[in-house]
């Protein structure tokens, strides 16, 4: 079961690590994605292990290495769109009438 | 392999909602960041419609191939996220970005965006050189004192450049 969580945290801390390098992210952006992706794949490893299908075979691993990145790359996605909704909220336009002299 | 059609339906059903999320992200930032908000519709067809196409072929072939270690459901959620993005990857090492017209502005352009010519012009003159006075700006655009005031002041006011010294001596360096 630890194992498997770790393989989830590596594997979506490397997902996210592409999409930082493809986005050209500050050096702030990584101090909180990296343990926030690595708590949420791990977490999800965790509590879901009984319904994750483990096989001795090199594509099962494949196929866990492939969707657990994903999952970091797209909660890192997620994350970031939030954290820049929540810090860029949409401005409420004020359109004042003017009035003829 | 899935053959039934509700697992199918099922598949489409979660990478449309994960490319729906995708595309209100998108369209979210670009709102964001840009000042004149001109909704492209083709780039977002086409974003949501390869996100779909990846969410549901990507499930259908990993769960063939026995390499889907969880539900399908999440895996096409998280397939239709994720699709634009590869698809942006593939055009822009292919070389089709822009025909295709899927790629995002540089965050550079997307700034550049709130600032008339005249700005973007003494902005670039910064970037190779440590200031930039009102004389210079006059010169560099063709625009008489009060025009080249009233844009250096603009972009003081915005943040991009920072006023030092006082009367004849003003220069402005970037912030």
């Amino acid at each position: 079961m630890l194992e498997l969580t770790l393989l989830a945290s590596v594997s979506g801390i490397m997902g996210m690590l592409v999409r930082a390098i493809l986005e050209k992210e500050k050096p702030i952006f990584y101090s909180y994605h990296i343990p926030a992706t690595a708590i949420a794949t791990g977490l999800y490893a965790f509590f879901n292990y009984s319904s994750i299908l483990i096989h001795m075979s090199a594509i099962n691993y494949f196929g866990i290495f492939l969707f657990f990145s994903m999952m970091g790359y797209v909660f890192s996605d997620v994350l970031d769109s939030l954290v820049y909704i929540f810090t860029h909220p949409i401005p409420f336009r004020i359109v004042k009438r003017s009035r003829g002299k | 392999m899935i053959t039934d059609m509700y697992t199918i339906s099922m598949i489409i059903l979660y990478s449309v909602v994960g490319a729906f999320v995708r595309s209100l992200f998108g369209m979210y930032k670009s709102y964001g960041k840009v000042r004149i908000f001109r909704l492209n519709v083709r780039k977002v067809a086409v974003e949501f419609c390869v996100s779909v196409i990846i969410g549901t072929f990507g499930v259908i072939i990993l769960n063939g191939l026995n390499a889907l270690p969880i539900e399908i459901s999440l895996a096409a959620l998280i397939g239709g996220l994720t699709g634009a993005d590869i698809l942006n990857l593939i055009t822009k090492k292919i070389g089709l970005a822009k025909g295709l017209n899927v790629m995002n502005v540089s965050d550079e352009d997307v700034q550049l965006l709130e600032f008339n010519d005249r700005q973007v012009n003494a902005l670039r003159y910064l970037s190779k050189n440590e200031k930039i006075t009102s004389p210079i700006y006059q010169k560099l655009n063709q625009v008489d004192q009060n025009a080249a005031k009233y844009d250096l002041i603009q972009l003081v006011m915005k943040g991009k450049l920072e006023k030092m010294g006082k009367g004849r001596a003003t220069y402005y360096i970037l912030s």
